[in-house]
């Protein structure tokens, strides 16, 4: 019956009922909300993380060049002279090759336990003599092992050694510890080790593990200049020779066939090559290989558009393998052509004594898996290719190293999901303490509400004990009810912004648990806010409405200064991060493996300084309320202001009620508005540092027309105001100081021109602003910017004079010494880093080559609609018929592969956005009609003393706008402070140090909704006033 | 006797329920000469409050008309009636339905204010004073027991010298000598001003007190009820 009466109460007060749920509904929402969208972003970071990645796993062969060397080495226990145990070691060196094996090194290293017995180490049956106290086969501190020379083709060297042990020696100790290496495998190699399988056995043994998509034979080498030529035609600059077959062409489709095609037996030149060489289809190249009796002839099948193939000139150093390091003259061959011709003119060149090739054949397996197969999750995706990995590396696990790429980019992933869940979590607190909050504030009304109904039901016979169960039966109902509806809401939001392909990627088990915790958490805390303010107001006095003026107990955070303590420890612990560089973390980088580095812990202060900043506000609000003036001395001024002035005075404290609710959603709101056009504009400088500028124009290798640095007045077309030619390739000159030389990247550009269209504000120069270090770079046609990292490792200063080679590597390179006229430590349009940067006039003069590598270009304005209008007026313009590749800053964020994509921030910001509005207008009216519940005797008496209903709506609208008109001052001061907050703690995910950043959209959506919430509100609740039946209310004692 | 200062003609008064439509009074007609005192009586639920709130241009009726001196309320718009209910009526009612955050002075100036009669401070404090409220002036109605409340009540109803005061059950909630205290108070005061009074109550000691009591039974007169009272 209880059940049933409670029930009732509820159906047949729908607007109570609608008030107190609408709070759980859209708190649950936003917190169940960003449950489900960390299992739909989630699900897709996999896809995003991998999608960039050039090459899966690489298996790169140590000695490519065939070196058929073998070790074998043989344990076998005896007494050994003089103690008990003994092992007598016999180590084989055959060399199986055609040519001669040069510096041919056999270490080997004693089990512990056993010790050398000295003197008895024989090679061929001849006595050694011991270096010292140790063994000839590991000498000295390094444990060098015995450099036995050459050994020819064919023959075999035996070395035999006995060691001893005072105690049995274990089975494990004696397995074999021998290694070898010589001039042309320089990397050690374990003795007894299956003999080295060719690139064709491995990848065909590769291909049949499960999960393996495909496994292509790569192989290429850099030949010197000269080395390419075409009828009397030779290239100027370096060579590459691939070696692949038509499979791996079809694997890897940035590699693209402009002319001809791949064919076995046949060459294909890349499209500079051909264009420099004036070959076609039909041609014969001709290679000159070291070691070869003489030019290798190679008709030339196709030609390829190779300049996009970043699996054939990525990096394969371990430190940079991301680098792009494209070789424009480039020849390809099949695989068994570059077997058969190119690695057996290596062999005999590495084979003459004495001679050091410079560039060896690199040999490697290149490896796509079945990315369709990878599971949504990365932490669970990187299992997966971990397993593969292991499995590649299981076949013949002594003649290669493995760069296993995938791997590397799925760790940093799941680092960063664990970061981003983390994060998305304390974003998400905000919405589950909002529901508990509008849930308590308006479970408060409610319960002053139903005093005058408890009562009668008192009277009728009602213990307190009904009464408490009919709140839990209540309290139940509405938070069932506002926490599965909650949930459903967040669910179709995030279907919204995330489309429902990206959330149900997630598994459904992971959905069902993301449901179940919004629900549980919802209805737990939101269960707890209603009914504790009920059970309390069950425990007051009975039929006393008066209570909320002079009864009302101050509240305990406002005794215990807890706002005061708080703000403290938030200073405290901020003073602490900035002085332990905790914000200064790197930003996050795929490329790099580095997943973003987040203070969790600080995630913290937004929130304790939301909750602080709040409850000071407040303090300030009844400050400020209570001093208000009374309208007049002697009289009690107009009814309107009267009333108004005196009821903030007096009960400032009940209206702090509505005023917490509206600061505690503005600030929370404006904080995310800040954070978002903070996202924006930090996105936008970092996109523009990466570009260059805003757009960037990239003629193509297949252009056939010339595009010299008098090209850029052309590029000024349509929106297009400025245009800097650069000159730029990664590690094309050679820098040398007083000390030291390196290889370095070297820009040459045009100072005026490239002050003017590069974010000179992200550049960092030491000492100086950027503008005057390039004004410097312009008088000093012979200066150079030189990058700090590079200056102080060849300790350079400025004013320097340092030598530079130019265009190192091609025909035209040129010598020439330069000033240094600043220091930089970064540059924009530069993201995979520049270490000089000296004039481009000087450069062409030296160079006699005006060849700019790319353009930068500013538009007048930079929205993604001015870009597309300057996009397409430069295809319209001098791109017809030419071929010109235009990225532009919003391409640049498309393309964006740092961890910053996965995290998807964007899209839990607009979330957050959408529920914050909504919450905004719920907790403005819960204050309204909470108003008008608790106050509708009051006002039904004014009317009846003769209050003309315009005169309470002003009445009720400037109650209302006091509280909301405080509550939006606070919340967007406090939301202020918020925000900057955020942004400092989330700067890890920026390139560039972001300010903080202030929409303007933003903050008056905010504000015009609060204004529209309460003008509406008072207005609706107005009209409900009309409606009351005062003859009833107002006789009711 | 005046000319009537409220006529009630053929008035009914229905409401909508969630159980349907209810009569609450049906064809009531009565007058109130100026100056002249009325009680009201009748069983609960009967309609006395419902025609109450009619004279006092509270509600408007369903059918019929109440005037008010020359004014016919029931035809009024909402903002005459409200200019009615700060001019010409005062009420005062079982609860005292005093503003919480006002001071007894407040709350009685306030009625003024509405008025028009801003500044009338001294006035409020003149009236409160002779009501036995001297002390109490600035205290709110939370610090004031029940009877003082309703004196301030009272105050508040003929502050501004009404026409008309209409009392629903004035002393209900009090006690015998503070509900003495109270009619005493009314018909004093009204009679000082020459205020018609209207006044619903079960209490027949004070419904003697009035010039003429008739009785409400299912809405309807009785009219074995009219009673004149010898003053």
């Amino acid at each position: 019956m209880l059940a049933r009466y409670a029930w009732r109460d509820l159906t047949r007060n729908p607007r109570r009922t609608v008030a107190a749920a609408i709070g759980i509904t859209l708190g649950v929402g936003l917190f169940s909300g960003v449950l489900f969208f960390i299992d739909g972003s989630g699900a897709s970071m996999t896809r995003r993380a991998i999608a960039p990645l050039a090459l899966d796993l690489q298996r790169v062969l140590t000695s490519p060049l065939g070196a058929r060397l073998e070790l074998t080495e043989r344990l076998t226990p005896i007494r050994a002279p003089g103690a008990g145990n003994g092992v007598r070691v016999a180590l084989t060196v055959t060399n199986h090759g055609t040519v001669p094996a040069h510096e041919v090194v056999v270490g080997d290293e004693l089990a512990p336990g056993l010790a050398y017995v000295g003197g008895t180490t024989t090679r061929d049956g001849r006595l050694l003599r011991d270096p010292g106290a140790g063994t000839p086969l590991a000498q000295g501190l390094a444990r060098s092992g015995l450099n036995l020379g050459a050994v020819p083709p064919g023959r075999t060297v035996r070395l035999v050694y006995v060691a001893k042990s005072a105690h049995p020696v274990p089975a494990a100790a004696l397995r074999p510890r021998a290694q070898i290496s010589s001039q042309q495998s320089i990397v050690p190699t374990r003795a007894n080790v299956p003999s080295q399988l060719t690139l064709g056995e491995l990848a065909a043994r590769v291909r049949r593990i499960p999960g393996v998509a495909h496994a292509d034979g790569l192989a290429f080498v850099d030949l010197p200049p000269g080395s390419l030529s075409v009828g009397g035609v030779t290239t100027p600059d370096t060579v590459r020779v691939f070696g692949f077959d038509r499979a791996y062409a079809a694997h890897y489709p940035a590699i693209r066939t402009v002319a001809g095609s791949f064919a076995a037996g046949r060459g294909a030149l890349s499209a500079e090559a051909a264009r420099t060489l004036r070959a076609r289809p039909g041609s014969v190249a001709t290679l000159r290989l070291p070691g070869a009796r003489g030019p290798v002839p190679v008709p030339i099948g196709g030609v390829a558009d190779l300049s996009a193939a970043r699996s054939l000139f990525n990096s394969r150093r371990s430190t940079d393998l991301e680098s792009f390091l494209y070789v424009p003259s480039s020849i390809v061959l099949d695989l068994e052509t570059f077997r058969r011709r190119v690695v057996p003119a290596f062999q005999m060149a590495s084979a003459a004594h004495g001679t050091a090739t410079k560039s060896l054949p690199l040999e490697e397996l290149d490896v796509l898996v079945q990315r369709s197969r990878l599971r949504s999750d990365p932490g669970a995706a990187l299992a997966q290719t971990r397993a593969i990995a292991r499995a590649v590396r299981a076949i013949a696990p002594e003649q290669d190293y493995q760069i296993d790429n995938i791997s590397n980019t799925l760790q940093v992933a799941r680092d960063d999901a664990a970061v981003a869940k983390r994060m998305f979590l304390f974003l998400g607190i905000p919405g589950a303490l909002l529901a508990a909050f509008l849930a308590a504030f308006a479970g408060g009304i409610l319960a002053l509400a139903q005093r005058r109904e408890q009562a009668n039901l008192r009277i009728r016979g009602a213990d307190r004990s009904h009464l408490l169960r009919m709140l839990a039966y209540r309290t139940l109902a509405l938070a069932g009810a506002g926490s599965v509806v909650g949930t459903a809401l967040g669910l179709l939001s995030v279907i919204a912004i995330l489309g429902s392909t990206n959330v149900f990627e997630a598994s459904t088990a992971e959905l069902a648990l993301s449901a179940l915790i919004g629900v549980g958490v919802g209805m737990f805390t939101t269960a707890l806010a209603l009914y504790v303010p009920g059970r309390r107001s069950l425990q007051g006095e009975i039929g006393q409405e008066r209570g909320e003026l002079v009864s009302r107990p101050e509240p305990a955070w406002r005794r215990l200064r807890l706002d005061f303590v708080l703000l403290a420890v938030l200073v405290a612990g901020e003073a602490v991060a900035l002085g332990t560089g905790v914000f200064d973390a790197p930003p996050g980088s795929v490329y790099e493996g580095r997943a973003v580095s987040l203070p969790t812990a600080l995630l913290l202060a937004p929130v304790v300084a939301w909750i602080a900043g709040v409850m000071l506000s407040l303090r300030v609000f009844d400050a400020l309320a209570s001093r208000l003036p009374l309208p007049a001395a002697t009289g009690f001024g107009t009814p309107v202001w009267g009333i108004l002035v005196r009821s903030l005075r007096r009960r400032s404290w009940t209206l702090a009620g509505g005023t917490s609710a509206v600061a505690l959603v503005v600030a929370f709101g404006m904080s995310l508005a800040i954070f978002t056009a903070t996202y924006d504009a930090a996105k936008g400088a970092d996109a523009r540092f990466l570009v260059g500028s805003d757009m960037r124009v990239t003629p193509s290798v297949l252009s056939t027309r010339p595009h010299p640095s008098s090209f850029a007045s052309r590029l000024r077309t349509g929106p297009v105001r400025v245009v800097a030619p650069v000159v730029f390739k990664p590690q094309n000159a050679v820098l040398t100081s007083s000390f030291n030389e390196d290889q370095v990247s070297l820009a040459a550009i045009e100072p005026a021109g490239f002050a003017r269209v590069a974010p000179l504000s992200g550049a960092s120069f030491p000492g100086g602003n950027g503008k005057r270090r390039l004004a410097a770079l312009r008088r000093d046609p012979r200066g150079a910017l030189i990058n700090a990292r590079t200056a102080d490792e060849l300790k350079i200063g400025k004013g320097d004079r340092v030598q530079v080679l130019f265009a190192r590597g091609t025909r035209r390179q040129a010598l020439v010494a330069l000033r240094v006229v600043g220091i930089f430590t970064r540059l924009p349009g530069f993201p995979q880093g520049v270490q000089v940067v000296a004039n481009l006039a000087y450069y062409a003069s030296a160079t006699h080559s005006d060849r700019p590598d790319f353009f930068l270009a500013r538009t007048a304005a930079h929205g993604p609609a001015d870009l597309a209008r300057a996009t397409a007026a430069l295809r319209a313009g001098p791109g017809r018929g030419d071929r010109l590749t235009i990225d532009t800053t919003r391409t640049a964020l498309d393309k964006d592969q740092s961890s910053l994509t996965a995290l998807n921030v964007k899209g839990l910001l607009r979330l957050d956005a959408l529920y914050t509005l909504l919450m905004a207008a719920a907790a403005i009216g819960i204050f309204v009609f909470g108003l008008i519940l608790q106050r509708r005797r009051e006002y039904v008496t004014m009317r009846a003393q003769g209050m003309r209903t315009g005169e309470l709506r002003r009445l009720v609208l400037g109650e209302t706008a006091a509280v909301t008109v405080f509550g939006l001052a606070a919340g967007m001061l406090v939301g202020s402070v918020m925000g900057y907050l955020l942004v400092r703690v989330l700067r890890p995910l920026f390139v560039l140090d972001p300010g903080v950043s202030l929409s303007l959209l933003g903050t008056l959506t905010l504000v015009a909704l609060v204004a529209v919430a309460t003008v509406a509100s008072a207005l609706a609740a107005t009209a409900l006033l009309r409606r009351l039946r005062p003859t009833e209310l107002l006789r009711e004692a | 006797m005046s000319a009537a200062a409220v006529r009630v003609e053929d008035v009914s008064m229905d409401y909508e329920t969630p159980g349907g439509r209810v009569r609450a009074l049906d064809g009531i007609s009565l007058e109130v000469s100026a100056g002249e005192s009325l009680s009201i009586v009748g069983p609960s639920g009967c309609g006395k409050s419902t025609l109450l709130g009619l004279i006092g241009a509270l509600d408007v009726p369903t059918a019929g008309r109440v005037r008010i001196g020359e004014d016919e309320v029931s035809g009024l718009g909402e903002r005459e009636r409200a200019a009615l209910r700060r001019g010409v009526c005062g009420f005062v009612f079982q609860a005292d339905n005093l503003h919480p955050f006002l001071t007894v002075v407040e709350n009685v100036g306030f009625q003024l204010a509405l008025h028009g009669a801003d500044g009338g401070a001294e006035r409020c404090v003149e009236l409160l004073v002779r009501l036995g409220l001297a002390d109490e002036l600035g205290k709110l109605p939370d610090q004031l027991s029940g009877g003082q409340r309703q004196r301030v009540a009272v105050a508040r109803a003929l502050i501004h010298r009404p026409a008309v005061i209409l009392a629903d059950e004035p002393t209900g909630a009090l006690d015998a000598g503070n509900s003495e205290r109270v009619i005493d108070l009314v018909i004093a005061v009204g009679g000082e001003i020459g205020a018609t009074l209207v006044m619903v109550t079960h209490d027949p000691e004070a419904a003697a007190r009035m010039d003429r009591t008739v009785t409400l039974r299912d809405g309807r007169l009785t009219t074995a009820g009219v009673i004149a009272h010898a003053r």
